[in-house]
């Protein structure tokens, strides 16, 4: 008897089919509304650009972004590699505090140091770009810090007492050997911190440095131009994609170092003296990054709350968490549920629905104001076309706005639990089936639960980046409503440090907590792995 | 040429029936025709130099991997074009491949999902006693030991009470001393629940230890599949012959030559023969000797040594020997 049925073809699979098509349709088109008008260019507004701001704002972007990502790598490597090679007194406390940064935004620390140093300086002479660099260097080597340290710990023993053997020194092993293994790490690290540069329009606002994002937002709410400022948005999606490509070609040849029974790096015991020193570098980048700025804020606050100060046009503290609670934890809802959803129908299912699961994440390649020009756009197409009841408007909504929250932020869900997923053994998957598992129970009683550390990662650094989210929050939230981050906004374009405080402390105090459930969950996670 | 020494049948359907199983993978075709038929309560083991297509032929059988051609009965009902959740064919994997989220009675109940909850328990907790573990119920996986972790896979694919249970290379990844161990732990916990099941290894030994009958494969056919002691004395190809053990090949009067397994030959001093190698086996040496014109031979002898490599040697056969295949 001949049979040629695959028994491996299951009913499920038009689903997940339809599943990958839907999500990333939707994820994807405010980035695609964008690439049209592109097709389009009004050359009126290009010559009007090129003329005036344009080529100054390039010049000041790519200066910026070359001097953040190289402090960042700078301090990011060099801490990861202390704390990852070496054992001293408070390593470990040393070693996860160093992220903690990560839960200050820039523009929180830069109106504290803007602060502190015009007391100094002198106002003029403190908006500076290399002044801003700094700061963003502050708040984003974290992201360098977090990858090069995984990369180092994942370093095999045998490959550094085999450089050893070769007459390698210390330096020698971290010049020759840890660090060019730990490229690719350190360069994902890098191009979030690009990002996260190209995206920022607080902190570059603070310091007076016209950059290609600034210029959207400027023309957003100066001119009201939607037309020239989607033009600049073009601008800036090309640079973020110049990055994505570096990023690409810097991350080749990306493979794991370690073998599967090899131990781990082992870490050099610092003698006293070199102990002291160790600690002395750690603790005065944590004073700088994370001391003075928790300092300055728990200081004001408690001035302006005495004062009765800590309320603005919308209301009190009270108004602008419960609106950022709704805001961002919806828009982190919607996220996790179709992150995993999207997650789970591509995993194992080839290579082209990988290809447009990878669509799905535009978004995070795309600097935010450009991210919400193109929702705007996108979903002004739709209230245009009158498919929402009478009334109903999807611009200016809260709908609309976690709806470009989400298209922003739908890669940090998916690819977290997607690379956890493909961790998952094929064993275990097929032994599910085996005992009889259709793809719904496999799916909800063996592939999530297995990927769970994954997932709450996922949810963590989600959650600091939702917080913390202005320009998408400024353009597109509802009239009236006012979150953490916008409040900050406010008071700091009008120079009010003490009343951007309290909200500021409110926010940095939600990420310290979601940082250290994201620590947590990547260490168990590591741990589950192997 | 495939020899299938048909399971004894008392009028009773085969736990598993497979016929002219074909599957072509990369231009290449892993499995050729396989036939396999398992009784009740048997434990076939599948050996065969790695890249033969035992795992395949697994695969195939538990339905996770598509049979280009041939067809696969479980108990009598065949089951080629089922899909493997619905199968029912128990399946352990070398990692075993245990669900580390779940507790050990957990994970052994998975297969279960079907039953009531109470009968669920009940037969989680009767089969957590017949592999000893009742005790360790509430553990996770990686609190066991990898003895202990196996029992449990085996465990959880015995709980639904398959037709069949595939182990593929089972013991694999654990230590010598321990695998001897498990695999004895592992034939009388299936003798115990009466299960069939097909076990494959790349270890001869195992397979001629553990089986009620060994398949060996190679090329993606099966060679010969009958009881352990006629595919080591009665090989049916000169394949299966050499996989199995080394061998002497003696010149017969008929003109052919005489297939003498080690144990079945004599090596004294003195004479046309050359010592090559000497190995300690332990309870035994080993001689490899070699006349004028080139012809090897290998004999086991008793714990003295009386020859050392060089020394001048003679060969006899202590045993008939069968014919060459």
């Amino acid at each position: 008897m001949f049979a040629h049925a695959d028994p491996r073809v299951r009913p499920g699979s038009l689903i997940a089919w339809i599943v990958i098509a839907g999500t990333v349709a939707l994820v994807a088109s405010p980035v695609a509304v964008l690439a049209w008008s592109l097709a389009d260019p009004s050359t009126e507004v290009w010559a009007e650009l090129w003329r005036t701001r344009l080529p100054s704002m390039i010049v000041e972007t790519v200066v910026l972004v070359a001097a953040v990502v190289a402090g960042s790598v700078a301090l990011g490597a060099s801490l990861a590699w202390l704390v990852a090679a070496h054992d001293f007194a408070g390593r470990r406390a040393i070693g996860w505090l160093l992220v903690a940064p990560l839960a200050i935004p820039g523009y929180v620390g830069g109106f504290v140091w803007l602060d502190a140093l015009s007391d100094v300086v002198g106002a003029r002479g403190v908006r500076s770009l290399w002044l801003c660099a700094l700061v963003l260097v502050l708040s984003l080597y974290p992201y360098v810090y977090l990858f090069a340290r995984a990369a180092f710990a994942d370093q095999g023993a045998d490959t550094v007492a085999a450089a050893r053997s070769l007459g390698a020194g210390p330096l020698g092993v971290f010049l020759r050997v840890a660090l060019p293994a730990a490229r690719p790490a350190i360069a994902a690290g890098a191009a979030l911190v690009a990002m996260e540069v190209l995206t920022d329009i607080g902190t570059v606002r603070l310091f007076n440095v016209s950059t290609l994002a600034d210029g959207v937002m400027r023309t957003w709410f100066g001119t009201g131009d939607a037309g020239a400022a989607s033009e600049l948005a073009t601008a800036l999606t090309g640079a973020a994609l110049l990055l994505v490509a570096a990023d690409r070609l810097l991350r080749r040849g990306a493979r794991r170092s370690r073998g599967a029974s090899e131990a781990t790096m082992p870490r050099r015991r610092l003698s006293p003296a070199e102990s002291a020193v160790a600690l002395a570098v750690s603790l005065g980048v944590l004073t700088v990054a994370l001391g003075v700025p928790l300092a300055r804020l728990v200081g004001w606050s408690a001035e302006t709350i005495r004062a009765g100060r800590a309320v603005t046009v919308s209301g009190g503290i009270a108004h602008h968490v419960a609106s950022t609670v709704v805001l961002a934890g919806s828009a982190a809802v919607v996220c996790m549920a179709s992150g995993a959803l999207l997650a789970l129908a591509v995993a194992r299912r080839g290579r082209i629905a990988h290809a447009l699961g990878r669509v799905s994440t535009v978004g995070y390649a795309m600097p935010g104001p450009v991210v919400a020009v193109g929702a705007v756009v996108a979903l002004a197409a739709v209230d245009r076309r009158g498919w929402l009841p009478d009334g109903y408007f999807l611009v200016g909504s809260a709908a609309g706005l976690v709806f470009a929250l989400v298209v922003r932020f739908f890669a940090v869900s998916y690819q977290g639990v997607e690379a956890s997923l493909e961790k998952v053994a094929p064993t275990m998957l097929e032994s599910a089936r085996v005992l009889g598992a259709g793809r719904v129970r496999t799916a909800v009683a063996i592939e999530l639960p297995s990927a769970r550390y994954g997932v709450l990662a996922a949810a963590a650094l989600l959650s600091v980046d939702l917080v913390k989210e202005l320009p998408i929050t400024l353009l597109l939230r509802p009239f009236g409503i006012d979150t953490l981050s916008t409040w900050v906004w406010q008071a700091t374009s009008e120079s009010l440090w003490a009343q951007a405080a309290v909200p500021s402390l409110v926010m940095v105090a939600t990420g310290m907590v979601a940082v250290g459930v994201l620590l947590v969950a990547l260490e168990r996670g590591a741990e589950v792995v192997s | 040429m495939s020899t299938v020494d048909a399971a004894p049948s008392a009028g009773v359907a085969p736990a598993l029936q497979a016929f002219g199983i074909r599957r072509r993978l990369g231009g290449r075709d892993v499995l050729d025709g396989v036939d396999l038929a398992v009784a009740p309560g048997e434990l076939v083991t599948l050996v065969g130099p790695s890249g033969c297509g035992k795992s395949t032929l697994l695969r195939v059988l538990a339905g996770l991997e598509p049979a280009d051609a041939g067809s696969v009965a479980l108990s009598g009902r065949d089951v080629t074009t089922v899909p493997a959740e619905q199968r029912r064919v128990g399946l352990v994997f070398q990692d075993n491949a245990l669900f580390g989220h779940l507790r050990v009675a957990r994970n052994v109940a998975f297969g279960l999902h079907h039953l009531p909850r109470a009968e669920r328990g009940a037969r989680t907790e009767a089969m957590l006693d017949v592999v000893k573990l009742g005790h360790l119920a509430r553990r996770y996986p990686h609190q066991l030991s990898g003895g202990e972790q196996q029992r449990v896979a085996l465990a959880r694919a015995l709980a639904p009470q398959p037709s069949v249970v595939l182990l593929d290379e089972p013991f694999g990844a654990l230590d010598e001393v321990l695998r001897e161990e498990i695999g004895w732990e592992v034939k009388s916990i299936l003798a115990r629940s009466g299960t069939a099941a097909v076990l494959v290894t790349h270890d001869r030994h195992e397979a001629l230890s553990l089986g009620d009958r060994v398949a060996v494969m190679d090329h993606g056919r099966i060679l010969q599949c009958a009881p352990p002691r006629t595919v080591y004395e009665h090989p049916s190809s000169r394949f299966v012959a050499d996989f199995l053990a080394v061998s002497s090949y003696v010149p017969s009067a008929s003109g052919g030559s005489t297939m003498l397994r080690p144990h079945q030959m004599r090596v004294s001093p003195g004479g046309p023969w050359t010592v090559r190698r000497v190995e300690f086996l332990g309870a035994s040496h080993r001689y490899t000797v070699q006349s004028a014109d080139g012809t090897t031979a290998v004999a086991d002898l008793g714990p003295d040594e009386p020859l050392s490599v060089g020394d001048a040697c003679d060969v006899s056969p202590v045993a008939p020997g069968v014919a060459s295949p």
